[in-house]
């Protein structure tokens, strides 16, 4: 933990709180002398008063509401080991090794974009949001490396100060657009009115109310986008130093760089919590960039060599970056164990998935955590079937096979197993085998199988141990397991060959 | 989402890496107009959507399964014999048959020797039973 870092972040936030707050009351003065001055003598009051209202609201906006608020903005659907156990339990894992007091609630954002974020003010109320794009593209080392990363996050005490920083920023550009505005309202007025009155001190106080509103936002920016950047490099320290495997959030990292997908839910003000800028790819380092450039994190997470300790991500990062300022303060890193790299497990996704793959991915993804029935007809056809669906059997449309319904429902994965096994009971069903899904090789958001095409080939549902007889005229690239709605993908075994490896 | 035609649930059929939203009941197709440009783009086609014309039709007009908003009528096809209904943000709607006669007429253009009709071929596979497949 680094306390001293937890004990800073605290301090800023304070700090910020009470800094915007003034600010945002002198930018209130000024619009209120500006706009109304003439008339009225307590307008700047006034405008003050008004300023710290609208502060104080966005103040316990941000502190109440901001989770929900962000979270419908940004299309998330929680899951829990019932619905999406292959993330729920990836999650477990890291929050055990991070020893954080509570298990984070867990979202899969509906979106194609790979990108993940979490949100919450304390370590006992987080949340944590993947998007289905990174599910699809991602393999067990990439997304715990994510999620690791993201609960360096909570546990840096850093989504406070993001949640405080974003949502005074939101009312700093509410406050100088007003303000802009009524300047644009009020300049004709004004220069009729300046020969017969105050003159000199009605022009400074204009220029200066100008120059606040105009620079407002833009301090308000470079404040809190030149904070965030720092915070990214320590959460990867820290994912780096949970998963005891950098090249895991590494290789991540490289996919969410390359998608080309563009993140439909990311708004400018939520961007800063993404684990990469979802606004902008800048490959180069600029002032108002939220995150560190993607190839300097790379960088440093691959030149870990002698372990996965912060000491070790430290040289890398000094190495890299050639900054000399310490990353890390030295007394969080005095008791800073040695934390060897384990070995990989095995390998997720290729890297050269094409767009339109692993769109569909995404999709079926988010169909999954939707309550979509899946039916894969032994004629290769894959019937999806959305939850309003009514009938129990559903008919192929292409061989007229009839299919019985299996619902993905509430009672999911336990109940299922039972009602599977009692349904059919040629199926090999291994009970023990649920606690292991999520530690099964290779497979991340869902289970990884190579296709050989033209030969027969018998493999097993990591999740509930049902075995598949695929024939070799297998036209699929995937098959939902009829005893517990897990998603096995497959891809041609020429296509895992080109997994890049640092 | 619910068929634009007969109102029931429209359920998502995959096969060879397409996708396309069925109606059981009334067999009509729904396109997402991003997985309209994947089939043509796969096919070299895309000169199929310059055919589209708005019309003004009398056919009954039909809402959006995404939207719920009116859908435009648009020919399509060389001579413009088909009638579509299209939502311009969410995708197109198919009569039973008008997918297939649709694709048969934009790739009709663009076919060279040598080059299978991979398209139609497609839905054929989609709904021709396997037993009548002729290959
Ligand atoms: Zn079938
Ligand atoms: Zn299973
Ligand atoms: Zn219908
Ligand atoms: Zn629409």
């Amino acid at each position: 933990m680094f306390w001293s870092i937890i004990a800073a972040n605290k301090r800023k936030t304070v700090l910020l709180i009470a800094a915007m707050g003034l600010f945002l009351v002198l930018l209130g003065a000024a619009i209120g002398v500006f706009v109304a001055g003439d008339y009225h003598p307590y307008a700047g009051f006034a405008g003050a008063g008004i300023a710290a209202l609208v502060w104080a609201v966005m103040l316990l906006a941000s502190l109440y509401a901001s989770d929900s608020v962000l979270l419908s903005i940004s299309n998330a659907h929680q899951v829990d080991r019932d619905t999406y156990p292959q993330l729920y339990n990836l999650v477990e894992e890291m929050v055990i090794a991070g020893s954080l007091p509570a298990m984070p609630k867990v979202y899969v954002v509906d979106d194609p974009a790979p990108n993940a974020f979490a949100m919450g003010k304390s370590p006992k109320d987080s949340h944590i949001c993947v998007t289905a794009g990174l599910l699809a593209v991602c393999g067990r080392d990439e997304l715990q490396g994510v999620v690791a990363h993201e609960l360096g996050h909570i546990m840096n005490r850093d989504l406070l100060y993001m949640t405080v920083a974003a949502t005074m920023l939101g009312s700093m550009l509410l406050i100088s657009d007003v303000f802009l505005r009524s300047f644009r309202y009020s300049t004709m007025r004004y220069t009729s009115r300046s020969r017969r009155s105050s003159g000199k001190g009605a022009v400074v106080i204009l220029i200066v109310s100008l120059v606040l509103a105009i620079l407002a936002p833009i301090l308000a920016r470079i404040l809190y986008f030149s904070i965030s950047r720092k915070r990214e490099y320590l959460a990867d320290a820290t994912s780096a130093r949970l998963t005891r495997y950098p090249e895991g959030l590494a290789s991540a990292l490289e996919k969410i760089g390359g998608s080309t997908e563009k993140l439909v839910a990311a708004r400018s003000v939520t961007a800063p919590f993404y684990i990469v800028n979802p606004t902008k790819q800048s490959l180069h380092d600029s002032v108002f960039a939220t995150h560190p450039p993607l190839s300097a994190r790379i960088k440093v997470l691959r030149s870990m060599a002698g372990g996965a300790g912060y000491l070790d991500y430290m040289k890398a990062y000094i190495q890299v970056t050639r900054k000399r300022q310490a990353l890390i303060p030295a007394a969080d890193l005095k008791g800073a164990g040695k934390v060897e790299i384990r070995a990989a497990n095995a390998a997720g996704p290729a890297a050269g998935l094409t767009a339109a793959e692993s769109r569909r991915r995404a999709g079926d993804i988010m169909r999954a955590v939707n309550k979509f029935a899946f039916v894969t007809c032994q004629c290769g056809l894959e019937i999806k079937l959305p939850p309003e669906y009514a009938g129990d059997t559903v008919s192929c449309p292409r061989c007229k096979r009839v299919h019985s319904v299996i619902r993905p429902g509430a009672k999911a994965t336990g109940a299922v197993l039972s009602a599977s096994a009692a349904m059919n009971a040629s199926a090999a069903v291994r009970p023990e085998s649920v606690a292991q899904d999520y530690s099964g090789p290779g497979h991340a958001g869902v289970q990884q199988e190579k296709l050989n095409p033209g030969k027969w080939q018998t493999i097993t549902c990591h999740a509930c141990g049902r075995p598949y007889e695929i024939s070799p005229s297998f036209g699929s690239r995937k098959l939902v397991c009829s005893g517990c709605g897990s998603l096995i993908l497959f891809s041609p075994a020429s296509e895992a060959v080109h997994h890049k490896r640092g | 989402m619910k068929c634009p035609q007969c109102s029931d649930i429209l359920i998502t059929l995959e096969f060879d890496r397409i996708e396309i939203d069925y109606c059981p009941r009334c067999e009509g197709v729904w396109l997402d107009s991003g997985e309209l440009a994947l089939l043509l783009a796969r096919e070299g086609g895309s000169a199929l959507v310059g055919t589209f014309r708005p019309v003004s039709g009398k056919e009954r007009k039909r809402t959006c399964p995404i939207c719920s908003r009116a859908m435009k009528k648009i020919l399509a096809g060389g001579n413009g014999s088909i009638l579509l209904d299209e939502c311009p943000d969410h995708g197109l709607w198919f009569d039973r048959g008008e997918l297939k006669k649709t694709l048969a007429a934009g790739c009709s253009g663009i076919r060279e020797e040598g080059r299978e009709d991979s398209l139609t071929r497609l839905l054929d596979e989609i709904f021709v039973p396997c037993g009548e497949e002729s290959r």
